[in-house]
């Protein structure tokens, strides 16, 4: 029997109790040409290291919990294929831009609280009575906002995003772009409220259009183009505020 | 359980913009933003020793005809004008027009919005150097 093909994974750890500093592990791991990033790592945790940790749920590109940096790029591990690495080996680290937890575990409370402050729920101005029945849309309103519904939270963005890096209070690329979502839901009434948030300090403004957020989504959501998008009604909201009001 | 979860912080590198094509050319054009911030601030200088007289805009254009004034500006223009182009860029992006409920390919935005730009710029050329 001809011997399996191997490739090395290198992996960058972080065991708090075991050293102050992260450092290298290094596996082969069995290669064949369908296997992911994940998989290899899913083997090393059942064959060859229990305690490397890693998060990961539904391995299709969907729950967006398999963020890391392969070979120094944000990736979904589980739809970066290991042949599409050029080299004998490939290096996987945590998010950088994320205090790390254990391994490639990364801290995302940072990330949830800014999702939590933008209200990624449909905002009424009045609830109509459940017996009226669903509120509905055309498919142009749907389309308005297909894109920008696609975010999975994986975070991706945020690694790729040098402004977060600086300052972590950044309202950030899938924020932004998820109450650009809620902005131009046509069953949305929160638009002042929502544009208010994301043109005080933190917000759109600190964005300074750097564009590699969009290069390294998975889901071709743009959040750099939505980031400008609301720029430009936040500008022509203060514009309008500034104006005297129509008695 | 208030045990705190130790945690690791990575620090950016100096040399963060590097590595990353996109992150050079970001910083190439926040720089143009300062190349054409002095663009203006000359343009405001001539403004105010024109004010001042003709000797003491003669002393200004002197200043600006020297093989360094030329070189400086020479230096601006080629910053200016990348920092437009990345102008022209964007606003193909945020605001596409559309035609026939259909929006315009980003190209083709971008190639219209550069000649009708050479197009005004030519006219303002022709405009200063018959005035001048
Ligand atoms: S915008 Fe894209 S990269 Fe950012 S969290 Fe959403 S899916 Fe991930
Ligand atoms: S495991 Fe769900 S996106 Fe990768």
């Amino acid at each position: 029997m001809a011997s399996q093909k191997t490739i090395k994974i290198r992996v960058k750890r972080y065991i708090p109790e075991k050293a102050e500093e992260p450092f290298y592990s290094e596996y082969d791991v069995p290669y064949s040409e369908d296997m992911v990033v994940l998989d290899a790592l899913n083997y090393i945790k059942d064959n060859l290291d229990g305690s490397l940790s890693f998060r990961w749920s539904c391995r299709m590109g969907v729950c967006g919990s398999c963020s890391a940096n392969v070979d120094g790029k944000p990736k979904l591990t589980c739809s970066s294929f290991l042949k599409e690495s050029k080299g004998d080996s490939i290096l996987v680290e945590p998010l950088s831009h994320f205090r790390t937890i254990k391994d490639l575990v990364v801290e995302i409370d940072v990330f949830v609280k800014k999702l939590k402050s933008i209200k990624p729920w449909i905002i009424r101005n009045e609830e109509k009575p459940i017996a009226d029945g669903e509120y509905l849309q055309t498919p142009e309103q749907r389309d308005l906002i297909k894109q920008t519904s696609m975010c999975i939270n994986c975070m991706l963005c945020y690694e790729a995003c040098p402004v977060f890096d600086m300052d972590n209070d950044f309202i950030g690329p899938a924020a932004a772009a998820i109450s650009y979502r809620s902005v131009m839901d046509s069953r949305d009434d929160g638009a002042k409220e929502r544009l208010d948030i994301l043109t005080s300090k933190h917000g759109v403004w600190d964005c300074t259009y750097i564009g590699e957020c969009s290069v390294v989504c998975p889901k071709a959501v743009d959040p750099a183009l939505a980031i400008q998008k609301l720029k430009a009604m936040g500008g022509i909201s203060i514009i309008k505020s500034l104006l005297p009001k129509k008695k | 359980m208030d045990k705190e979860v130790r945690s690791y912080e990575y620090k950016p590198s100096k040399t963060w913009w590097l590595g990353n094509r996109r992150y050079a050319l970001y910083m190439v054009r926040e720089l143009s933003g300062f190349a054409v911030a002095v663009y203006g601030f000359i343009f405001l200088a001539q403004l105010f020793t024109l004010s001042q007289g003709p000797l003491a805009y003669d002393a200004l254009l002197g200043v600006l005809l020297s093989p360094a004034g030329i070189l400086l500006s020479t230096i601006l223009l080629v910053f200016a004008i990348f920092h437009s182009l990345t102008w022209f860029d964007l606003t193909a992006k945020v605001q596409p027009p559309s035609m026939k409920g259909k929006p315009v390919p980003r190209k083709i935005v971008v190639t219209g919005t550069i000649i009708i730009w050479l197009f005004i710029s030519y006219f303002v050329a022709v405009f200063i150097f018959r005035v001048g």
